[in-house]
């Protein structure tokens, strides 16, 4: 497992604890007040049917006012029922009456769950008697099932998000480190095994040459590399410090680099990073400039143009260099990531990048800043 | 007199070790393989993409591919599955644990990651060509060496050869025109774990020349080791 997918689960496992544990515990307070608010509710009920009872107790031996106040409350789902000592006088229960003595107690009964009041008064007439109240709980553990499967559902989502979210983004950071250690391979292999062949090898003079000069080159390519990584350096989280860029100096650094380049500057500067500029154009001219001396740069009217009238270029060519795509190293001339690194400067920039084919031989790149 | 009559046979025994396809994107290190394995006495045949190596494959016998992972048009992986018999040695700069692991499954006779040495490749190719009995005889003038089954003759007459003379042979026959250190030499033959004097391969060397009349064909490299050149 790589760094990075290591600090993945590590991040993905942190942000689950927290937002399943968090709703757990908002589930449970939530739960929680529900059901001291039902049970509220029941003990009040409770003591209001009592305070019938006792009435009806006093004043009707026969308990015929009892009997009808009671299968009035049974329609309403209130159920209770009334022992003179050990024996029933009226109504009714779910279940048979638990052996307990607790007042207030929760009971199951199948699927069901009730809250179990018992209340014990003495009458006018000497007898203990004892109201047993059930309320039906039924339907604040239904709702709190269905809270659970809606959060739970929820959480799931959100955390498929987050994860996805956060799967591309830290690739996306870790990623160039990859890629770069890669591209950092390639030419040491071929130093390595071009010096190995000098030093070990039974050749000839010009083999020698040969690997001498690829050893030079491939340096000068791992030079590429690293500069590029310094200019990344420039910027930071995708966004450069824009600043007045004279483009006079600029051109005159290109100048020591490109003495043949013609330039034709009426722009006075532009907003930018001097060194991703510097780079940008550096990297054009050796793109553009690969082959021929007649190369022109003009800068006017928020537009540099590089011309060169001597390097061919075929529409195909132009529409590879034009795709901001990594570029195969056998594609171009050159080893490729330069043309990918224009783009991305002038993104940066939020400018645009154009290379076109110039009608009867040559080409021509256009850099239009905003 | 004498060395006149072996160059003469020794053009007639150019015959090639092993045919080897490169398929590698890189330029430089493709041709750079191309070089190394030609020196030692292989024929090569050369690949850029997943796609030329399938065709070429079609046309022409290989006893080996060297295979880079990340190729423009396909996955390495793919061309294996699709080039066969033939054994596979992947040779990339993709070198996580994962891959490897991937490779060997796959069947790959071996995983070579970058940047390589370039010795250990070739010795790392020579175990594949051995295991799959593809080592041939080895001659130069009036003698024969037989890999396969560690014999050595002289114009038909079969020489006797200590355990370490033969293995220092042939290391220097599978490295031929490549320079081999002392050290190196001493692993080939005694192993990694032998703690004796480098001296030892010079009193062996010297030893085989006299016993097969190589003193013109295994050089002393200066300040390095030994070479045969062929």
């Amino acid at each position: 497992m790589k760094l990075w997918e290591k600090n993945y689960v590590l991040a993905m496992g942190l942000i689950m604890l927290i937002l399943y544990g968090s709703m757990f515990f908002v589930l449970r307070a939530s739960f929680k007040m529900n059901f001291d608010n039902v049970c509220n509710i029941a003990i009040r009920n409770e003591q209001s049917i009592a305070y019938l009872v006792q009435s009806f107790l006093n004043e009707d031996t026969e308990y015929t006012k009892l009997k009808l106040y009671c299968q009035g409350m049974q329609r309403q789902g209130s159920l209770f029922s009334i022992y003179r000592g050990d024996t029933w006088i009226v109504g009714g229960l779910p279940f048979q009456i638990p052996s307990g003595s607790q007042d207030i107690q929760m009971l199951r009964e199948g699927n069901t769950r009730y809250l179990f009041i018992n209340n014990s008064f003495s009458g006018q007439d000497g007898n203990k008697y004892t109201l047993y109240y059930t309320e039906d709980m039924g339907e604040l553990y239904d709702n709190h099932t269905k809270q659970l499967i809606l959060l739970a559902g929820f959480a799931c989502i959100l955390s498929l998000i987050l994860a996805a979210v956060l799967y591309f983004s830290m690739k996306k950071i870790y990623y160039p480190i990859d890629n770069i250690a890669h591209e950092l391979r390639t030419p040491l292999t071929s130093i390595q095994g071009y010096a190995q062949y000098i030093l070990y090898g039974k050749i000839k003079e010009e083999d020698i040459q040969y690997a001498g000069n690829r050893i030079n080159e491939e340096a000068v390519y791992m030079n590429d590399i690293i500069e590029r990584l310094l200019v990344m350096e420039n910027v930071r989280d995708g966004k450069i410090v824009m600043e007045r860029v004279e483009l006079s100096a600029l051109f005159n650094v290109v100048e020591m680099h490109y003495p043949d380049v013609v330039i034709d500057n009426q722009m006075d500067y532009v907003l930018g990073d001097r060194t991703l500029l510097l780079s940008l154009l550096l990297n054009l001219l050796s793109n553009t400039g690969r082959e021929g001396s007649n190369i022109h740069i003009s800068a006017a009217e928020h537009k540099i143009i590089i011309y060169n009238l001597e390097d061919a270029m075929d529409e195909n060519m132009a529409k590879i260099l034009n795709g901001n795509r990594k570029i195969p190293r056998e594609k171009v001339k050159g080893k490729g990531f330069g043309v990918h690194l224009c783009h991305e400067i002038v993104k940066l920039h939020h400018g645009q990048l154009r290379y076109e084919v110039v009608e009867g031989g040559g080409m021509r790149v256009t850099v239009y800043f905003p | 007199m004498r060395s006149q009559i072996i160059r003469k046979t020794d053009k007639g025994m150019g015959k090639s070790m092993a045919q080897i396809l490169i398929v590698e994107d890189d330029k430089s290190i493709n041709e750079l393989m191309v070089r190394y394995l030609k020196m030692t006495g292989h024929t090569c045949l050369t690949a850029f993409t997943g796609g030329e190596a399938l065709s070429i494959l079609k046309k022409e016998h290989a006893d080996l591919i060297l295979l880079d992972i990340s190729l423009p048009d396909m996955d390495g992986f793919a061309v294996k599955e699709l080039a066969g018999a033939v054994p596979v040695i992947f040779v990339t700069a993709r070198n996580t644990i994962k891959d490897r692991i991937r490779g060997l499954n796959d069947g790959a006779e071996d995983y070579i990651g970058k940047p390589f040495d370039f010795q250990e490749l070739l010795a790392r190719v020579n175990v594949v060509l051995r295991r799959y009995g593809r080592e041939q005889d080895f001659c130069l003038g009036a003698v024969r060496v037989d890999l396969k089954n560690f014999k050595v003759y002289e114009n038909g007459k079969e020489l006797s050869m200590t355990p370490q003379e033969f293995e220092l042979l042939r290391a220097l026959i599978i490295n031929k025109n490549v320079t081999l250190s002392r050290q190196q030499l001493l692993n080939a033959a005694w192993g990694f774990d032998y703690e004796g004097e480098e001296r030892t391969v010079d009193v062996h060397i010297q030893r085989i020349r006299k016993k097969l009349h190589l003193e013109e064909y295994i050089k002393t490299i200066y300040k390095i080791g030994y070479r045969l050149e062929v």
